[in-house]
Parts: C-alpha cells; sequence; structure tokens
C-alpha cells in the first residue's frame, strides 16, 4: 500500500513538473529552464541531506560507478523529448516515451537486471500490458 | 522526419527506463536523500554541460524571472524520491505503470479543468475508454496466476 502511495504521489509530482516546466521552459528557454530547475532541486536536496544528517554518501563508493551517473541521463531525456516534439508535436511523442518505457523496464525485469526474482509473464500480464498500451493510445490522441 | 521523432521519444523512453534501473542500484547502497541529491546533481551538471554547448554564453544570462520559479526544483524532489520508492516496494515494471497511470490521470483531470491556466480539454468517450483500458491493464497485469498462488502457499505451509 506504501509503495503504491509513493508510485501514485510520484505520478502527480511528474505531471505537476511537466506543466511547470513548460511554463518555465517557454519564458527561459529549454536549457537554462533544465538547469535551474535541477540545480534548485540538487541545492534543496542537499539542504536536506545535511538537515536530516544522512551520511550515506560515503557508501556510494560501493555503487559501480556507471550507476552513479544515472541522473545524467535527464539531459539526453531532455533533449530527445523536445527534438521529438517538434517533430511530431505532444500525441506521437508523448505516447511513444512511455509506450517505450513500459516495454524497456519490463524487458530490463524480466532479464533479472534489477536483481529481483524474474517475474513471470503470462497470457494475463501480456494482455495486460496491450490493454495499458492502448488506454496510453487512446489518452494522448 | 516524422520517424526520427518517434525514434528520438523511444530513445527518451527507454533512458527514463536505464534510469530508474541506475537509481534504483544507488538507492540499494545509500538513502533516499542522498540518492535523490546524487540524481539532481548529475543531471544539473549534465543539463549545464549541454546547454553550454548547445547556447553557449547565452545560457549564463538570465531575465528577470518570477520567484516561483525558484522553487521549481522541489517538483523534481518529489520525483525522484516517490518513484524511486515506488519501484523499489512494489518492482520495477508494477512501479512504473501505477507512476504512469497515475501521471496520465493527472494531466487527463487537469486539462479538462484547465487548471493551471492550461487550455481546457474536452473530455471525450475516447478518454473514458483510455481510462478503463489502463486501469484494467494494471489490474491484470498484477492478477497472479492461479498456479502461481499455489506454490506459494505450499512454500509457506513448508516453512
Amino acid at each position: 500500500m506504501k509503495g503504491i502511495f509513493y508510485a501514485v504521489l510520484g505520478g502527480v509530482f511528474l505531471t505537476l513538473q511537466g506543466t511547470a516546466n513548460a511554463v518555465i521552459g517557454e519564458h527561459l528557454g529549454t536549457w537554462q529552464a533544465a538547469v535551474l530547475t535541477q540545480g534548485t532541486g540538487f541545492a534543496a536536496a542537499l539542504l536536506i541531506v545535511w538537515l536530516t544528517g544522512d551520511r550515506s554518501w560515503k557508501q556510494l563508493k560501493q555503487v559501480k560507478l556507471r550507476y552513479r551517473f544515472g541522473g545524467a541521463f535527464a539531459a539526453f531525456i531532455i533533449f530527445s523529448n523536445i527534438t521529438a516534439f517538434h517533430h511530431n508535436g505532444a500525441a506521437i511523442t508523448v505516447s511513444s516515451v512511455l509506450i517505450a518505457q513500459i516495454l524497456v523496464t519490463l524487458g530490463m525485469e524480466k532479464a533479472g537486471w534489477f536483481g529481483n526474482a524474474a517475474i513471470r509473464l503470462r497470457a494475463p500480464q501480456w494482455i495486460g500490458i496491450a490493454l495499458m498500451i492502448t488506454g496510453i493510445l487512446c489518452l494522448s490522441f | 522526419m516524422m520517424l526520427t521523432g518517434i525514434l528520438l521519444a523511444l530513445m527518451a523512453g527507454s533512458l527514463v527506463s536505464v534510469q530508474n534501473l541506475f537509481n534504483n542500484k544507488v538507492n540499494a547502497a545509500a538513502n533516499s536523500h542522498t540518492t535523490t541529491a546524487l540524481v539532481l546533481g548529475m543531471g544539473f551538471m549534465a543539463s549545464l554541460g549541454m546547454g553550454l554547448l548547445f547556447e553557449g554564453a547565452d545560457l549564463l544570462s538570465w531575465k528577470p524571472m518570477p520567484v516561483w520559479f525558484w522553487f521549481s526544483g522541489l517538483l523534481g524532489i518529489g520525483v525522484v524520491t516517490c518513484v524511486v520508492k515506488g519501484v523499489r516496494l512494489l518492482g520495477p515494471s508494477y512501479g512504473t505503470t501505477i507512476v504512469m497511470a497515475s501521471q496520465l490521470l493527472c494531466a487527463l483531470w487537469w486539462d479538462s479543468t484547465g487548471w493551471f491556466g492550461l487550455e481546457q480539454v474536452t473530455f471525450t468517450p475516447q478518454k473514458a475508454i483510455g481510462v478503463a483500458a489502463l486501469l484494467a491493464g494494471i489490474l491484470l497485469f498484477k492478477s497472479k496466476p492461479k498456479e502461481n498462488k499455489q506454490h506459494r502457499e505450499v512454500r509457506h505451509e513448508l516453512s
């Protein structure tokens, strides 16, 4: 239940962020907006780490180097997203992003990359994915 | 040209998944506050680099802007913290589908009410079908195969 709460709240934050970024991007331009939102977010996150006395950054050394750069993908995601948006508009872009995200996450979980026990995909799961993709397409276009 | 756009969008979506994987690995070693700070710090530096590459020195000349812009980063903290926790607690695929459904439903809700000065979009039967398909898909995805349940029960009895 706690997981559902966080996932739903994450979706709310993502939508709020998308709306705010659109307004900020229009005012400042894409890259200034990206620098501003992530820079202020970083500063506030550091403040939270300090205030909560979280010392687990010492353990970051145990994390493989490439995993520590995950956040940097944001810049490439922003770039491809915006370029795609200019080519095709919102509907195709948003639905393609979401469908790719579902399928790639599923593939990585199936391959056991997340370290959990590999999930079993049977007919109901595949029909479920097909229905979700239908839903995404109906909501985007 | 249309194909280029679609390929770029597919790439963006795949990168979001890879980013979730990486963040998940960081979170396995560090607390969620530290994970969030690292992710946003990396995003900040990469965006700064790409911005300088595309816009040069223009990137560094700031126009006056509304005060709330300075707090927009807090939304990023909410996103990273909640998505990492959701994925960890629910598993990657299930977690991702819930995040997406929430995102799509929020967007639909705000679009149809015209909140945040968004252009109001009418709620059509097609959208209603979309919501139904999305939610049915998630329930079906999460439904456990029968034999699996039995296996589990047997295991529980054994242990």
